[in-house]
């Protein structure tokens, strides 16, 4: 299962169209097992091109659908259980640091995702150790692109 | 009309009269993208076009709030058809009482259009479209909003970054072919000068294609009209 078709066809869904602001991004996508069972989360975002860098600006929902990804995990208005200042970003990256290290990483990571999908669909399950490569995968870029505060929720 | 547009799997493309051009994806050869420049119809000899940008143009102005530009969009759409004044601040109490806008986040895809539509305007929202399905609707007197990237239209390389999608809407008020170069003229109503400004087709196709070529067509003529 390719996860960069998978995300692009997540956000075509009607849950989306009709839920999520179109100034918003989905992000990276981050898998979980919740009760046994494989999730892919997001959690959207306003990003801005200003002078060269990419403004992330804190996550407004977070969304979740649950494996095979027909069905919805959860839906969550996070500025409605919280005061969240999109005033200013959160944190910033230079379209140069994106463009090297980030599209590198970034291919890396859905390349992880697409293998970690692709053993779920293949074997009919997954472990945990899977899902715990992927995350620490995860971990790691938004590490490297300084992009913690923005993801590790 | 017969214009030879770039797009994807275009049967008309003649990547043969440009040299050193990369492939964009497959079907689309375009030179590297270059800044964007303001719409000045005095010092164009363009031979071909769609669209009547010079008039469209004349209804642009910035986004007062940092997500209303599909507000912003309808606005100017608005304007032009029903040849009417509307106020930014007037559409968006309109849109938030509602819940087609929303001031800390903006406006779902599916709510854009929402606004037009109850002034009487009919409207199709579409994806999938090309540079030639826009041009033949804006021949057609239709207006269009289109979803987009903003950072890509910016910065075009940012295309090669996985995970984009669309995060702005721009209106599509013409599109221009030149011996060199095929041209889409915005009114953008997130940039300053973003009144009739030009950019490179290619440049346009890449900040479209995140949400599939979102478009959302409008035309005089409905229910209420």
């Amino acid at each position: 299962m390719d996860a960069l078709e998978l995300v692009k066809e997540l956000s075509q869904r009607d849950i989306v169209a009709s839920e999520l602001p179109i100034g918003l991004q989905l992000g990276l996508p981050w898998l979980e097992q919740r009760n046994g069972r494989l999730c892919i989360r997001f959690l959207p975002h306003r990003e801005e091109y200003a002078e060269d860098r990419i403004c992330y600006y804190a996550p407004q929902f977070e969304i979740a659908w649950v494996w095979p990804f027909t069905h919805l995990a959860s839906f969550r208005n996070l500025t409605l259980e919280n005061e969240v200042d999109v005033s200013q970003p959160l944190c910033t990256v230079s379209a140069d640091r994106l463009l090297s290290v980030g599209k590198h990483g970034m291919e890396e990571l859905y390349q992880a995702c697409s293998k970690t999908l692709t053993i779920r669909e293949d074997t009919g399950t997954i472990t945990s150790a899977w899902v715990r490569a992927y995350q620490k995968k995860y971990m790691s870029l938004i590490e490297s692109l300084d992009l913690t505060e923005l993801y590790n929720r | 009309m017969g214009i030879e547009f770039f797009s994807e799997g275009s049967e008309s493309l003649k990547a043969e009269r440009y040299e050193g051009l990369r492939e964009l994806e497959p079907g689309v050869s375009l030179e590297h993208v270059g800044p964007r420049q303001a719409f000045r119809p005095e010092q164009e000899n363009f031979e071909l076009s769609a669209g009547t940008p010079e008039k469209d143009a004349e209804h642009w102005h910035r986004q007062g709030e940092a997500y209303s530009c599909a507000v912003v969009c309808q606005e100017f759409v608005a304007e032009q058809l029903l040849d009417r004044d509307f106020s930014e601040q007037s559409l968006i109490e309109f849109a938030k009482e509602r819940g087609w806008y929303d001031p800390e986040s903006g406006t779902t895809a599916n709510d854009v259009g929402k606004i037009l539509e109850s002034l009487g305007i009919h409207v199709e929202r579409a994806k999938d479209l090309n540079l030639r399905d826009l041009a033949q609707e804006l021949d057609s007197g239709a207006k269009l909003i289109c979803g987009v990237n903003s950072a890509i239209m910016a910065k075009p390389e940012l295309a090669e970054v996985p995970g984009f999608n669309i995060n702005h809407a721009v209106e599509v008020i013409g599109i221009k072919q030149t011996p060199s170069d095929t041209w889409v003229i915005l009114n953008d109503p997130g940039l300053e000068g973003g009144r009739g400004v030009q950019i490179r087709a290619s440049t346009f196709l890449k900040a479209w294609k995140p949400g599939n070529n979102y478009t959302v067509i409008a035309r005089k003529g409905g229910i209420n009209a």
